[in-house]
């Protein structure tokens, strides 16, 4: 009985210094205002994902050709597209699929590269020296030059996209963790758990991949950006998301060919992009810097 | 130095090597069948299997990826285009220079830009020589970069027509395709410049330097300077990326005829020898830049001149025993 007692409290120890954590990280992060909008922004943008259907003032599939290729008014805050759409309801709308299309495409890319990186980071020797000369490999493609050749394979549209993006993602991802990784293998716990029979699945599992994981939190937040950016240049050349998708990638390449004379179609979607990524820098620098055990005071 | 340059370069090989073989599996992975595309629906199936066995297309993975291969780096043939017939070498060497030239000069302005700012933005730290460069530098790795090219083209094309949109031609063709492609490196090398520069100032060699009654401009040039370099190096291989890969959609947006605008165009015609040669021509020039880059790594920090030499002397005390 006084084991399990001791059992009980251990856990509850356990869960009061993760909150505690938790709650020193936010605390340091309120400090740093520029990290605060930036979330602010970011909860802002996936609340009008959400809410997209509510917030619009217009449907974004409805097409009204009397009300085509018009400049941004008080009717319609970014102006219409070439079937009169509504650039600005079609921008809330693509927000769900922009956001969605970034972080799923960040977690895929970062899973596998964390399988990967910890694979090779724990058992070292002929296995770290092949997947690293497998990354090496892929690595000395240009990420935009491997993406588009993936792209060739797989395929465009949105799920597509995700993959294609998640595949381009892996190598850096990997990369990272087996640094991490290397550093978190000669901590004592490690040992700990493989003297005491631990096998080696469940270390890389339970102990591994946690304290690796929290290493490259900045990277992974700073990630979803990246993968937004990256996805709207593969839809500009025609090979990412398909339009009528209101993503903002695919909306670029829709509204390029009327750049000439109607460039609010190309203006805003940037915009939104530049919003987005911008709101996720912010927040990333700032997490760095609360995270940074340096800095602390 | 010398012998490590040479240990790098033979690395190399394997690695495009192993490109080349990616590539090949890849495009070969690719849905679809080119010689049906090629001959067209109402095709007779003699000429169907005559066409595919001409093309070497009825082998097996194994022997198409070999003589692939051999094709590649015995012969120094990509292939032939299936859609014109054009010698894929051709082209692309043709459309090289080009991309060299957009990514090299990228590469340059956006050092001679962006370390400048950074160092200014460190030593005036808090101050409008700070946070203004600082906060363009922070818009400028938040847009993505063809979109910035687009505004580019908007602002001085359409609307104030001082520069040509796209085309090829004079000096004044090259201006905005360097503006954007460099873009993004000013505002990576800016702030990483500012960052490092802010860490080294607070060593304490740096407040030894100041104490001794060293001249500011000399702490900063001499002590400060070439050790805040060497995050900077490393980060060059992720603006190289982007430069050389960027450069595809650059060359689109301006209509500049490089490897990356013939890649992009044989992707959408599913034209695959082009597809193979241009990824494995833009890999192989991104592989030997970043070799350069790794090169001047070593020559500038003697950390690592030091771990090669102690490594090659241990090497030479054990072939001594």
């Amino acid at each position: 009985m006084t084991e399990e007692k001791k059992n009980v409290v251990a856990g509850n120890e356990n869960v009061a210094k993760k909150e505690n954590q938790l709650f020193a990280f936010f605390k340091r992060l309120r400090q740093r205002p520029a990290a605060v909008v930036g979330l602010v922004i970011f909860a802002i943008l996936i609340l009008s994902a959400i809410f997209a259907n509510v917030i619009a003032p217009y449907n974004y599939t409805e097409t009204n050709v009397r009300e085509a290729y018009q400049a941004p008014s008080w009717k319609h805050i970014c102006g219409t597209d070439q079937v009169g759409r509504d650039i600005f309801s079609r921008l809330l709308v693509g927000a769900r699929y922009s956001l969605t299309l970034g972080i799923l495409a960040m977690l895929l890319g970062n899973l596998a590269g964390m399988l990967v990186g910890s694979l090779a980071g724990y058992f070292g020797g002929v296995v770290d020296e092949v997947l690293m000369r497998i990354l090496d490999v892929i690595q000395s493609i240009p990420g935009m030059v491997l993406n588009l050749a993936v792209a060739c394979v797989i395929g465009v549209g949105f799920w597509k996209t995700i993959i294609v993006m998640g595949i381009g993602g892996v190598a850096g991802a990997a990369r990272m963790m087996r640094a991490n990784i290397l550093k978190i293998r000669e901590m004592e716990y490690i040992e700990a758990a493989s003297v005491t029979n631990c096998s080696n699945a469940k270390i890389i599992v339970k102990h591994l991949i946690p304290n690796a994981f929290s290493a490259s939190l900045v990277q992974m937040t700073m990630g979803v950006g990246g993968s937004i950016m990256a996805a709207s240049g593969l839809a500009y050349l025609g090979l990412g998301v398909q339009p009528p998708t209101p993503e903002w990638g695919a909306m670029l390449s829709d509204g390029r060919q009327y750049l000439t004379k109607f460039p609010w179609m190309c203006i805003f979607p940037g915009m939104a992009i530049m919003i987005t990524v911008l709101a996720i820098n912010l927040f990333g620098d700032g997490m760095r810097d609360a995270l940074d055990p340096r800095l602390k005071k | 130095m010398i012998r490590y340059a040479f240990k790098r370069i033979l690395m190399l090989i394997p690695v495009i090597i192993g490109v080349t073989i990616l590539i090949f599996t890849l495009m070969y992975l690719v849905p679809g069948d080119p010689v049906a595309s090629i001959l067209g629906s109402d095709a007779e199936p003699w000429e169907y299997e005559q066409l595919r066995e001409a093309m070497g297309l009825n082998k097996p993975y194994i022997v198409r990826l070999f003589n692939y291969i051999v094709q590649v780096y015995v012969h120094l043939d990509l292939g032939q285009s299936y859609l014109s017939g054009v010698s894929v070498s051709t082209e692309i060497f043709g459309r090289l220079p080009r991309t060299l030239m957009l990514g090299f000069i990228s590469t340059f302005v956006s050092l001679i830009i962006g370390i400048p700012l950074g160092i200014n933005a460190a030593v005036h730290q808090g101050t409008v020589h700070d946070w203004l460069p600082l906060s363009v530098a922070l818009l400028g790795v938040s847009m993505p970069g063809f979109w910035f090219a687009l505004m580019l083209v908007v602002l001085f094309s359409i609307k104030l027509g001082w520069l040509p949109a796209y085309g090829m031609g004079g000096i004044q063709y090259w201006i905005l395709p360097i503006m954007s492609g460099a873009f993004h490196g000013i505002a990576m090398n800016a702030r990483q410049t500012r960052a490092s520069m802010l860490e080294v100032l607070g060593q304490d060699y740096i407040v030894m330097a100041r104490s001794k009654g060293m001249p500011e401009r000399d702490v900063i040039f001499k002590h400060a300077l070439p050790n805040a370099m060497i995050p900077l190096i490393t980060l060059m291989g992720g603006i190289l990326a982007n430069i050389f890969g960027g450069g595809m959609l650059t060359e689109t947006i301006f209509s500049i005829p490089g490897v990356g605008y013939y890649m992009v165009k044989a992707v959408n015609q599913r034209d695959y020898p082009a597809v193979q040669g241009s990824v494995l021509m833009l890999s192989i020039v991104f592989s030997i830049v970043m070799l350069l880059t790794d090169l001047v790594m070593a020559a500038v920090d003697p950390r690592v001149k030091a771990q090669f030499a102690s490594r090659a002397a241990k090497k030479k005390k054990e072939a001594d025993a």
